[in-house]
């Protein structure tokens, strides 16, 4: 999904807004490269023998942080090089595994004014090929005000 | 079935105890090789022009990037065999004898002021709560803790309140 160069004004948005769906299939490879890239040396990420003999899991594990990152880029991608991000929360509910379908996305469900700024809460969700959640979300975002451009 | 009074009392002791990480020097490079690992080449991360544009100095770091950043660097020796490192911060401190297993429940990131490469991020965690909650598979000990991060300025880059589940 390509970046949104410009930020939607706080006017045009409404509740029930659904941001844009951003489709995550991250491979071992992925897996490696974000252990590597956050020093995380856990072996439930990359080793698929120890992680299905000792630990009993189905598989190697994509990890909450990066699900979390997956949401996170659902909502820059969408809100643009001008908003601010205020908050972001999320939880790891259920295991992500290699070569997943991760169907990452949200909607806004609140929108108020704070001065000359407009803030929208949205919730996020990562959903998996079977429906399942494994990661959930949400976001509150600043967006600029059209008559204050 | 509650949790031994004694445990959570023992618990419950440990909120206020804090644990520093010292500071760590932020690279172009680690925010660079943090987005092409989740992905997400959007300009702000990668482009000093655009990001200048968007009204910051320059490249800023994605709002996920902190995760692992302050962790000490343990010999390889000192990992576990799982290769998970024994100080991964004051909430796996909290003693909770018979309660081995761990679980996130979930964390909110409070943004201050974004971080740039150049940046040296300093951070302490604080546990702000310790009780207990019955679930459906027995007795649990939530922990709630909170790690503020701060630049070489003193200001605070982020905020992060997470909650550890431990269970028997």
């Amino acid at each position: 999904m390509p970046v949104n160069n410009e930020t939607p004004y706080f006017e045009d948005i409404e509740v029930g807004t659904n941001l844009p769906v951003l489709e995550k299939r991250p491979d071992e490879v992925q897996l490696f490269a974000f252990s590597a890239a956050t020093w995380d040396t856990h072996r439930i990420h990359w080793d698929t023998p120890y992680t299905k003999n000792e630990e009993h899991m189905e598989d190697i594990l994509v990890h909450g942080h990066l699900q979390g990152s997956f949401l996170g880029q659902v909502v820059t991608d969408w809100a643009g090089p001008r908003s601010r991000l205020r908050k972001l929360g999320f939880q790891n509910r259920g295991m992500a595994y290699p070569n997943d379908v991760l169907t990452c996305t949200g909607k806004v469900t609140e929108k108020s004014l704070d001065g000359n700024v407009g803030i929208v809460t949205c919730e996020l969700w990562v959903e998996n090929q079977h429906g399942g959640h494994p990661t959930t979300g949400e976001a509150v975002i600043e967006l600029p005000l059209r008559d204050s451009a | 079935m509650p949790v031994d009074p004694q445990i959570m009392n023992e618990a419950r002791s440990y909120i206020g105890r804090t644990s520093q990480a010292q500071g760590t020097l932020i690279t172009r490079r680690d925010i660079r090789r943090f987005s092409i690992a989740v992905g997400d080449l959007n300009p702000l991360w990668r482009d000093d022009e655009y990001a200048k544009q968007a009204g910051y100095d320059g490249v800023i770091a994605p709002p996920l990037f902190y995760c692992n950043f302050n962790l000490p660097d343990e010999d390889l020796h000192q990992l576990e065999h799982s290769g998970l490192g024994g100080n991964m911060g004051v909430r796996f401190e909290v003693p909770v004898p018979g309660y081995p297993g761990a679980v996130t429940g979930g964390r909110t990131l409070e943004y201050g002021d974004p971080i740039r490469p150049g940046d040296t991020i300093s951070s302490e965690e604080k546990v702000i709560d310790v009780y207990e909650k019955e679930g459906r598979s027995g007795p649990m000990i939530f922990i709630i803790s909170q790690t503020t991060y701060t630049n070489q300025e003193d200001k605070v880059v982020l905020v992060e309140r997470q909650t550890t589940i431990r269970t028997e």
